[in-house]
């Protein structure tokens, strides 16, 4: 036995840290490729018949907007039509409904004039303005799908099909999947060899839940509606570094981190039913606003201070940060569908509710956080109104403001001298990063082994929460950290392409919200650490250290997992009696003609 | 949704946003990561501010003079003569390598990190010869100076000794006058008033620009009068020519040829000789000299052309002359590190020979050969020498403070030895007297590594 450790405490490492990257970047290489290269493209789900058939017009998403303007999905250039007329929408249960935004013409339904919530059923003649149309069943409507396209005849479309020819490999969550168990294995023996012995049993237990979750959760993510699990397959990599690192940094936190993750894993279910009903998440709506100020004015008035900031509630048993769970209200909140958008009179209501949280926020001292709200919310301002100059005056106004803070408390400026001059202060101020930085470049691109660095609670404070980054890269080498980037920058890559394919607008904002998000709370960590910006103290998510992080985190991937699956209505087929919507079509221009012989 | 689609690409600054980031940061690692890694607050590589353990460094005849486990060489006076190529614990010494080369010391490469599995570390071998770093560390005595030997044909470092020196593994009060610039390399860091070495410079100007140089006779009464002043001369050589001017240092034949050069000429053959350029000697700059004559009266260019003065010259940048002479007229840039390889064996770093621009014409580099040839004949004999075909000048420089610093520079003419050489004795006396001898050991000491 004693042999046997020799050996492996010489030569595991050698060659295992090698492993780990490979194993990591197939993995990483399956969740791109599932997110990115999805097959799914729009399809024609009715068509609008203009004059007996003169004019066909498609009708390619489950939210259309209808008016003149040319930003409208269904465009009808006459005059007499507002520039933003209706909304068409299909409901729950695959029926489609017609919302009047504010038009000055009105619209008429089988001659009658439009009462709330009137469902049209096909063949309904419906009148805009005066103008005309019957809205049928997609029937015959191949034709119709990319007109109104620009046609993609550029070089750039050409290279762009001749290459995806070539290369048509779609990635595999079962293959990431087992990639990701071999790395789960391989690190738990790194940690077990390093670790003490007192924290075995800790390690096994955590490796352990690790390895079989993902296939639990792929058994059960059918009933919950989800084909595509990529973005979740990517949180449980991010997730077994955070216990990765914890166990290196802080193992006697490990178990307390490994709950967190289960109720993580709990209220992304509980998010992932909740979403898939749109109808009751706009109904939601108001609650999620007022419980998430209750929440934290109820934390201002009993939080706990902890290092300057209030921002934690003592339940006894344990300490939880309510901010971090408010981030999923707010998004929740936040988003909302284009009928909602089209048809609500200003969003006033989303800039105070945004206000109040930001302000408690600042009351408690938690500036990291606010700053991660107020992102939230220029985001969230932006997808839903567009308005680049509110958004640069609410920036603008929020940069004032914060002056006027600063120059009331002072301490605050006190975190911005230290930035880019940490190596002037190494045992002060920049005591924190400048280990931090000691330990990435020790870890060289492939890392030390986990457990072998320097950096740990003990030594630094708050090495397994602020300065994880620190850990990640001195232990398991930069190329994994890079990696774990990677996947937060796919988080967002496949929010923003999610539009094509997505139900409603509500899914696109929630998921860029959170996508975004995530991303500039890892920029703010990382390149805290780093000391590339001022050090904020927010965490990683997923990977740090604090149950209330990581349970928050897995609570607003439901929004990315939503936009990457929800595509259509729970039943779609009674009404439309379209072409069926599961076919596997590659949109490709220049295969059409071979289509015709 | 077309509004919304088009929204959400705009989005994409966000990941701009952290890639432009993630830029500034990997670009700051690229540059600065080693720099980090040597931080002594790095528990990584250090255990209560002591170096856990790593590289060695080796001289070329592969005695160990330095290992992060052992500490220093054996023997006092191989510390002493080595401390200034090897460096000491305070990085004081900017050619010292364990400060240069700390990072890969201590096994710090791109790709491991500090990542040592197997034992021992790093090694980096040097192209200096223990033996003859002692031998020169003795020959100096009691006097402050230096003493730098290198192969003009390959670069190869054999002897950089630079006194006063300490011994780093029991470091004396360095405060006193006695260890006045100790952390100075005065090899490549030091500069001193170049004295009748300088003539070397004068006479390959007076070579190229002055016509029938070698048919005409110049007259020393002891010195001779430039522009109303008396410069004075080390003897009454009487009626001289060229060749023998040189071989007695005689001063009235110089000032006369400089002041008939001209300050713009002497001032374009100082400049390409390599004084007042800074050399690079694996990374570490030499010191710069200096000649300026753009504001001298005729008797203050008739003593600049002496290497009086205002002159100053880097003994390292001297010796790269000295190199240029022997090898035609370019130089090979000297180095003293000659290979690092990791713990695994792989060679992490060699040295790429390189040389210096051209300093002489090959005619010109072959003329001044002859001429010191001669003077070792003539003047400085060649006892203790013999075989060597030796090329040497002696200088004594007046200074200031004191009595006058020794020079004695030069090169061994042969294939088989191809050494050039500078010795500086400060406030050591003449040149023949005190620094030849120096050279003397230190030679025979460094053609037995020949063997």
């Amino acid at each position: 036995m004693d042999v046997l450790m020799d050996f492996l405490n010489t030569y595991y490492l050698l060659i295992a840290r090698f492993l780990f990257v490979i194993l990591a970047a197939v993995t990483v290489l399956h969740i791109g490729r599932c997110i990115l290269r999805r097959t799914k493209t729009a399809h024609v789900l009715a068509v609008l018949d203009i004059a007996d058939g003169a004019t066909r017009l498609p009708i390619t998403h489950y939210e259309t907007t209808i008016g003149r303007s040319k930003s409208c999905d269904v465009v009808i250039p006459l005059m007499m039509v507002s520039r933003q007329h209706a909304v068409l929408s299909m409901t729950e249960d695959g029926r489609w409904r017609i919302v009047d935004t504010k038009s000055s013409g009105g619209i008429f339904v089988n001659g009658r004039p439009l009462e709330k919530d009137t469902l049209i059923n096909m063949g309904d003649e419906i009148s805009l303005a005066g103008m005309k149309m019957v809205i049928c069943p997609p029937i015959g409507a191949q034709e119709l799908e990319n007109a109104g396209k620009k046609s993609k005849n550029g070089w750039v479309h050409r290279m762009k099909a001749r290459l995806s020819r070539r290369r048509p490999k779609q990635g595999s969550i079962a293959a990431a999947l087992v990639m990701l168990n071999l790395f789960q294995i391989l690190a738990g023996v790194q940690l077990w060899l390093v670790s003490d012995p007192k924290y075995y049993m800790d390690i096994f237990i955590s490796f352990g839940f690790l390895l079989l979750v993902p296939w639990i959760y792929k058994a059960i993510a059918g009933k919950l509606g989800v084909h595509n699990m990529a973005a979740e397959t990517g949180a449980f990599f991010l997730t077994t570094l955070g216990i990765c690192t914890t166990a290196s940094a802080a193992p006697s936190g490990l178990l307390k981190q490994l709950g967190a993750v289960a109720l993580g894993l709990v209220i992304f279910c509980v998010m992932c039913v909740i979403l898939k009903n749109l109808k009751r998440v706009m109904q939601l709506r108001p609650y999620a606003a007022g419980l998430s100020l209750l929440v934290l004015a109820v934390n201002l008035v009993i939080g706990t201070t902890v290092n300057g900031q209030k921002n934690w509630i003592n339940l006894g048993f344990m300490t939880i940060q309510p901010s971090e769970f408010v981030k999923i209200l707010f998004i929740f909140t936040g988003a909302a569908t284009l009928e909602w958008l089209l048809t609500a009179k200003n969003l006033t209501m989303l800039t105070v509710y945004s206000v109040g949280c930001i302000g408690l926020l600042f009351l408690m001292g938690d500036f990291g956080t606010a700053l991660i709200f107020f992102f939230t919310f220029i985001i969230l301002i932006f997808m839903t109104s567009g308005d680049v100059r509110a958004i640069v005056l609410t920036v603008v106004t929020a940069a004032m403001g914060g002056l006027l803070i600063l120059s009331f408390k002072p301490y605050i400026i006190g975190r911005f001298s230290t930035w880019g001059k940490v190596w002037l202060d190494v045992d002060g101020a920049g005591f924190q990063q400048t280990r931090a930085l000691m330990s990435i470049a020790s870890g060289g691109l492939l890392g030390l082994g986990g457990g072998n660095g320097f950096l740990k609670d003990q030594t630094v404070f708050a090495a397994s929460t602020d300065l994880v980054f620190g850990v990640l890269c001195g232990e398991w080498g930069l190329l994994l950290a890079l990696l774990a980037v990677l996947c937060y920058i796919l988080f967002l890559s496949g929010a923003i392409r999610s539009h094509r394919t997505t139900r409603s607008s509500y899914y696109i904002i929630a998921a860029c919200a959170a996508a975004a998000l995530f991303l500039f709370q890892a920029s703010l960590n990382i390149f805290g650490t780093t000391d590339v910006l001022p050090i904020t103290g927010v965490t990683l998510p997923f990977i740090s250290n604090g149950g209330s992080s990581m349970a928050a985190s897995w609570g607003l991937l439901s929004f990315i997992t939503a936009a990457l699956n929800f595509e259509r209505p729970r039943v779609d087929t009674a009404y439309t009696s379209g072409p069926e919507p599961k076919r596997k079509r590659r949109k490709m221009p220049s295969r059409k003609p071979a289509r015709g012989r | 949704m077309r509004r919304i689609g088009r929204r959400a690409k705009i989005l994409a600054v966000v990941i701009v946003y952290f890639l432009t980031c993630s830029t500034v940061f990997l670009v700051r690692y690229a540059k600065d990561g080693s720099g980090w890694v040597v931080h002594p607050a790095n528990q990584n590589v250090y255990a209560n501010g002591e170096l856990k353990e790593g590289g060695t460094i080796l001289s070329a005849d592969g005695t160990e003079l330095f290992s992060l486990e052992n500490g220093y060489a054996d023997g006092e006076t191989l510390r002493k003569a080595t401390l200034h190529a090897v460096g000491d614990k305070s990085d004081s010494i900017n050619t010292g390598v364990i400060k240069t080369n700390k990072a890969k010391l201590i096994g710090y490469d791109f790709i491991n990190g500090v990542f040592q599995p197997f034992e021992g570390g790093t090694q980096i071998t040097l192209t200096l010869d223990a033996d003859t770093c002692r031998a020169a560390y003795n020959a100096l005595g009691s006097r402050k100076g230096t003493v730098g030997v290198y192969n003009y044909k390959t670069g190869e470092i054999i002897c950089m000794v630079s006194k006063p020196s300490f011994d780093p593994e029991n470091v004396p009060d360095l405060s006193g006058k006695a260890y006045e610039g100790v952390y100075v390399n005065r090899l490549t860091g030091g500069v001193y008033t170049p004295g009748s070495v300088f003539k070397l410079v004068t006479a390959a100007a007076a070579i190229d620009t002055i016509p029938n140089l070698y048919s005409r006779t110049f007259t020393c009464k002891g010195g001779t009068t430039i522009g109303g002043e008396w410069i004075k001369c080390s003897g009454n050589h009487g009626n001289v020519d060229f060749a023998t001017a040189l071989a007695h240092s005689c001063n009235a034949a110089f000032a006369e040829l400089s002041v008939e050069i001209g300050k713009e000429t002497l001032a374009e053959y100082a400049a390409k000789s390599g004084v007042g350029k800074q050399f690079s000697i694996n990374g570490v700059d030499t010191s710069m000299g200096k000649f300026r004559v753009e504001n001298a009266a005729a008797a203050e260019l008739a003593w600049a052309g002496i290497g009086q003065y205002t002159d100053l010259v880097n003994p390292m940048g001297y010796m790269i002359y000295m190199g240029a002479v022997a090898n035609g007229g370019r130089a090979v840039t000297p180095y003293y590190i000659k290979e690092i390889k990791t713990a695994y064996g792989l060679p992490q770093y060699f040295h790429f020979p390189s040389k210096e621009g051209r300093m002489l014409s090959e005619e010109t580099a072959a003329s001044l050969k002859s001429l010191m040839r001669n003077a070792v004949k003539v003047e400085y004999g060649e006892s203790g020498f013999s075989g060597m075909e030796l090329c040497a000048k002696t200088g004594t420089a007046e200074v200031d403070d004191g009595a006058p610093h020794a020079w004695f520079t030069g090169f061994l003419d042969r294939e088989d030895t191809p050494l050039a050489f500078v010795v500086v004795v400060e406030n050591g006396g003449s040149g023949k007297g005190t620094a030849l001898p120096v050279a003397r050991t230190v030679l025979q000491t460094a053609l037995k590594a020949f063997e």
